[in-house]
């Protein structure tokens, strides 16, 4: 077909002008079911607020959290205490979300506006810090917690000599 | 079933101790050895090729061996037993068959090209009652033993073959004394008793009963002037003639011939040291400074033979010549060779020719007494300041030091550059001797028994210096002392090392005080101190004066103190609350403590503060821990996390003391007492075992072994001592410090299935490595042993705690795996004693085995952590990097031009 043109096409080009008439593209009948104007109507609608919906999604996000805290027992429950890969990055993991959640609670409720976002933001942290809390028993009940006087062993300082002695057999 | 759980154990041992096999290919790598014989007492030439091509010796250390007349090398060498039947009394060679005498019992002959042992007989003598000294002599037929007792001579005669006794006989000999000096010269019995001014002589030729016959010693030209008791007599043999003998008394040296009818003088012998006989011609030696002249004259004629004499200079520091051994051969070209073997002083063998000297052996270093590791000075500015920094210094403190320190480096490289010739460095560069990166280099400085100091570089093991004090003995229990007084961390003052003895003829203590790089004496006279005072005891202080110098403090046989240097008494001064001392004298049964306490300036005493009375018969042994040793774990973790403290009294010692039980048997006791307090920590008995005891006491564990005479095994046994579960005090440790309860001791022992001939552990640097013990074992083999193997918690059954603590159950034998022997085919006859000292690296510790022979090698207890393994491939691994690295820039470059050739398309 290329080689019947005359000048040479890029495969992309689009022929916006040329061919519509040929193709008749006016002439169609919209498909079953379009009515152009149904989505203005809908569009309009979605720009209104409602705060009930707004304060709802707001006590879904404060309590998301909390919600976790089942299935995340769940997970260390079938995590068990061996020190293995997988366990330690399900610990990992289950500490790190929490914390890294808690660094980012304002952005979480920048859209959020309302007279309960304090109390929502309140629960949302003590979610999360049940969240920690969890996973740092599961850290202890694993033995990963310096709590033990071993741990700092290394760290101790040898006990300075006091007292000197010399001697032994006498020479002869 | 028993057979099952040794085998399951077996493999644990391998799971959790990777084995530390020496490769092929690294053999040699970072170890050396090197082969001695000790001092050379007698020698022959084995003469059985023309010219000679062996030097058959006997020596101090009880070896045979064969030197090489072209090198010096040992060609074969046999080390006899260390009994009464290695020492050689009568050494002779016909032929290629050497035949020796030994312990006046056993005579063997050798093949001296095969080395093999030919005949043994056992000769049918036992020895008088009450002999002072004997005499052996020896010819084709019969071996006669002259024993020397009260008021006679008593003559025994042997047939050679068989070993029978064919006559003894008794000459009477009212005259003789203690002090009367005998020997056997062509087959007569000579005796000199100065006191008398008398030569007594007695034929001992076999079948005719036989009595002395007197000369006196003015028929020889001998007058003995003034005090006779105090003159210096002696009798030299002759080395290749039966009939000649070297007369000393005094200040006259007569060469004399022993003929059957008397003694008949051949020449005075005035300044010469030494005479041997060589066919025709006689031959004497004058050793003057360096240099040793050998004269040749001809016995008959009477005249000098300069063509056969030599003049050459021996190597430095080789003491005098005690004899010579020459040997004369014709050349190919028809003129004639002489070679001279020299004994010296020192315990060196010289083969000198009138080339000059053919070859020296250093054997001296065969009876190393004492090793100490030095420190190379480090390369110029790269000095670490760290290392002279008190740990109290503070933040502002540290920072001045540093600034001092730098400017100090920077003043002595400038005062360097202007060519100032003090800095000891220039020494130490002579040599080309500077640190390495990780101070795995180092020099090792031994005291040798001959009064002989010389320094091993660790690298090749090579002499770099050597010093001979001749009038250095050690104490009678043969022991000599060397401390380090100043590392070479303390730039730019100069390393310095002490060597404490005895004087060879006062028996007070004598002192040589050098800079251990140049080997060099400190002070007046060469370093050479002489304290005017027999001593009882010496240590060194681990506190430090303001010029970083450790001082010495020796207590003299009246039980005072003495410092040196003298400037050290304001350090003990200083320190006198904290300074204490212990003594127990050899066979006493109790210890005594005293204290510096009550010394005022000029006047320090030693106070007696306690006496504490051992029981189980005589104090054999007194084991202090290693002096300035760094214990990095203050604690165990047991299974449950919680810590286990170590029970760490640096001034704990081990007392061993033996004796017999109630039934007559002997008893070993082990007593663990703080030597501050005079208090009995702890105590252990064994019953019916025997020694000898090596113990390695270190932190907070003892392990010694011993012969247990019931099972007829050696057996090893492990000590450790806990504090609790809790520490008293964890940031000091006084002796005087409260304790309610004693410290807890774990205890269980071991069967070696090997004796032992000596034992120490590794020392590193900072003290986190874990430990070996070193064991020499009687096979000649040291091996290492993980103290996890001899860890005294080792549960009996194989329980979960033990499991988690990475105990392995008990087993009662010692594994002794061939790859785990650091000497891998070297066998070490004769240990000493073993010696280690840490390096830079934490995990690497050098070991000096001494002995008859030198063994030097380095151990990884906690495997390599911290450094590349020996066989890393640097170049593989560079190589591999960096190719991936152009790889990776080669293909990211064509990927970006491939985008870009897309984009355009």
């Amino acid at each position: 077909m290329s080689s019947r043109t005359v000048a040479p096409r890029r495969k992309w080009a689009l022929d916006l002008a040329g061919r519509r008439s040929e193709r008749g593209g006016d002439f169609l009948p919209s498909p079953p079911g379009y009515m152009g104007s149904v989505m203005q109507v809908h569009a309009e609608g979605t720009r209104q607020t409602d705060p009930s919906l707004i304060i709802k999604k707001a006590w879904d996000i404060a309590l998301s959290p909390l919600k976790s805290v089942p299935m995340n027992l769940f997970l260390m429950y079938m995590a068990g205490s061996s020190i293995s890969i997988f366990p330690i990055m399900m610990v990992g993991m289950m500490l790190l979300r929490p914390i890294k959640a808690l660094w980012a609670t304002n952005a979480t409720f920048k859209a959020i506006e309302g007279s309960q976002v304090l109390l929502q933001k309140l629960i949302y942290l003590l979610g999360n810090l049940a969240n920690v809390a969890l996973a740092l028993y599961k850290c202890q009940s694993m033995g990963l917690l310096p709590t033990h006087a071993s741990d700092w062993l290394a760290f101790q300082e040898p006990a300075m000599r006091m007292e000197y002695t010399h001697g032994g057999i006498v020479l002869s | 079933m028993a057979y099952r759980k040794l085998l399951y154990v077996w493999g644990l041992c391998y799971l959790f101790i990777a084995t530390q096999a020496l490769f092929e290919d690294q053999i040699g790598k970072f170890d050396w050895v090197q082969r001695y014989i000790g001092a050379v007492q007698h020698a022959v030439y084995d003469e059985s090729t023309t010219p000679a091509r062996r030097i058959i010796v006997t020596t101090s250390h009880s070896v045979l061996a064969a030197l090489s007349t072209k090198n010096g090398e040992i060609i074969w060498r046999h080390v006899l037993e260390k009994n009464e039947f290695g020492t050689v009394d009568f050494l002779a060679i016909d032929g290629t068959q050497v035949t020796t005498i030994s312990g006046q019992k056993l005579l063997r002959t050798w093949d001296s090209i095969t080395a093999a042992i030919i005949d043994e007989v056992q000769l049918d003598h036992t020895p008088a009652v009450g002999v002072w000294s004997s005499f052996l002599s020896a010819s084709s037929i019969e071996v006669i033993i002259v024993e020397l007792v009260e008021g006679s001579a008593v003559v025994t005669s042997i047939d050679r073959e068989s070993g029978a006794q064919l006559h003894q006989f008794t000459a009477p000999a009212p005259w003789l004394q203690q002090s009367t000096k005998c020997a056997i010269s062509g087959k007569q019995l000579i005796c000199i008793e100065a006191s008398l001014g008398l030569v007594f002589t007695m034929p001992l030729t076999s079948a005719t009963i036989t009595a002395f016959s007197s000369q006196p010693l003015a028929a020889v030209g001998i007058e003995v002037l003034g005090d006779a008791e105090e003159t210096k007599v002696d009798l030299e043999k002759v080395a290749g003639s039966e009939e000649h003998l070297v007369l000393q008394i005094g200040t006259h040296r007569k060469l004399v011939h022993v003929h059957p009818t008397g003694l008949h003088l051949v020449r005075d012998v005035g300044i010469t040291k030494a005479a041997a006989v060589y066919g025709n011609n006689l031959y004497t030696a004058t050793h003057i400074g360096r240099t040793m002249t050998l004269e040749a004259i001809n016995q008959e004629t009477n005249q000098d033979l300069p063509e056969q004499g030599i003049v050459v200079e021996l190597p430095p520091h080789s003491g005098t010549a005690l004899s010579i051994y020459v040997y004369k051969f014709d050349r190919r070209d028809g003129g004639s060779a002489v070679r001279a073997l020299i004994t010296c002083s020192d315990h060196s063998v010289h083969l000198i020719s009138n080339a000059g000297v053919v070859w020296s052996r250093e054997e001296a270093l065969a009876s190393v007494l004492a090793a100490e590791a030095v420190d190379l000075p480090v390369a110029g500015a790269s000095i670490n300041y760290h290392e002279q920094l008190s740990p109290h210094a503070g933040l502002l403190g540290s920072l001045l030091h540093r600034i001092k320190t730098q400017w100090t480096q920077v003043a002595m490289w400038l005062k360097s550059f202007l060519g100032s010739p003090e800095s000891f460095l220039h020494a130490a560069h002579h040599h080309d001797l500077t640190r390495d990166e990780f101070n795995l280099r180092k020099l090792l400085v031994v005291a040798t028994a001959g009064g002989k100091i010389l320094a091993l570089d660790t690298w090749r093991g090579d002499v770099v210096w050597s010093a001979y004090i001749p009038t250095l003995v050690p104490f009678s229990n043969n022991k000599m002392l060397l401390f380090t007084q100043r590392t070479s961390a303390h730039f730019p003052h100069e390393p310095q090392c002490i060597v404490v003895a005895k004087h060879r003829v006062t028996g007070e203590g004598l002192l040589f005080v050098f800079e251990p790089i140049t080997g060099l004496g400190v002070g007046e006279n060469n370093g050479v101190v002489s304290l005017g005072y027999k001593l009882f005891h010496v240590s060194l202080l681990q506190y430090t004066d303001d010029k970083f110098l450790k001082p010495l403090l020796l207590i003299d046989t009246q039980q005072n103190p003495h410092v040196y240097p003298a400037s050290g008494e304001a350090v003990v001064l200083e320190h006198k609350e904290s300074l204490f001392v212990h003594l127990a004298h050899p066979g006493s049964t109790s210890l005594g403590g005293y204290s510096l306490r009550f010394s005022k300036p000029g006047d320090l005493t030693l106070t007696k503060v306690w006496t504490t009375a051992l029981g189980g018969g005589e104090i054999t042994g007194i084991y202090n821990k290693p002096a300035g040793e760094k214990v990095h774990s203050p604690g165990r973790v047991l299974a449950d996390r919680s810590v286990l403290y170590k029970y760490i009294n640096p001034n704990l010692a081990v007392v061993t003391t033996q004796g017999y039980d109630h039934i007559n048997k002997n008893t070993l006791t082990l007593f663990l007492v703080d030597m501050v307090t005079g208090a009995i920590v702890e105590s252990v008995v064994h019953k019916r075992v025997s020694g000898p005891i090596y113990v390695v006491h270190s932190e907070n564990w003892v392990v010694y072994s011993c012969f247990n005479e019931k099972y007829r095994r050696n057996e090893i046994t492990s000590l450790e001592l806990y504090d609790g579960l809790t520490q008293s005090n964890a940031t000091a440790f006084s002796s005087f410090g409260a304790r309610t309860t004693p410290p807890l001791m774990e205890k269980q022992a071991f069967i070696l299935p090997q004796a032992l001939q000596a034992a120490a552990h590794t020392v590193t640097d900072k003290g986190i490595t874990s430990k070996f013990i070193l064991f020499a074992l009687q096979s000649g083999n040291i091996i290492q042993m993980s103290k996890w193997f001899l860890d005294p918690r080792r549960p009996v059954s194989n329980n979960a705690p033990g499991r988690e603590e990475g105990l392995a159950p008990y087993v009662p034998e010692l594994p002794l795996p061939p790859q785990e022997m650091i000497n891998y085919n070297h066998s070490l006859p004769h240990v000493t004693a073993i010696f280690t000292a840490p390096t830079g690296m934490e995990s690497t510790c050098i070991v000096l085995v001494y002995g008859l022979d030198l063994f030097y090698t380095r151990v990884f207890p906690s495997k390599m952590f911290d450094m590349l393994k020996d066989d890393f491939d640097h170049y593989l691994i560079g190589g591999v990097l960096l190719a991936l690295v152009t790889a990776a820039l080669v293909s990211r470059r064509l990927a970006q031009r491939k985008a870009l050739n897309q984009a355009w398309k």
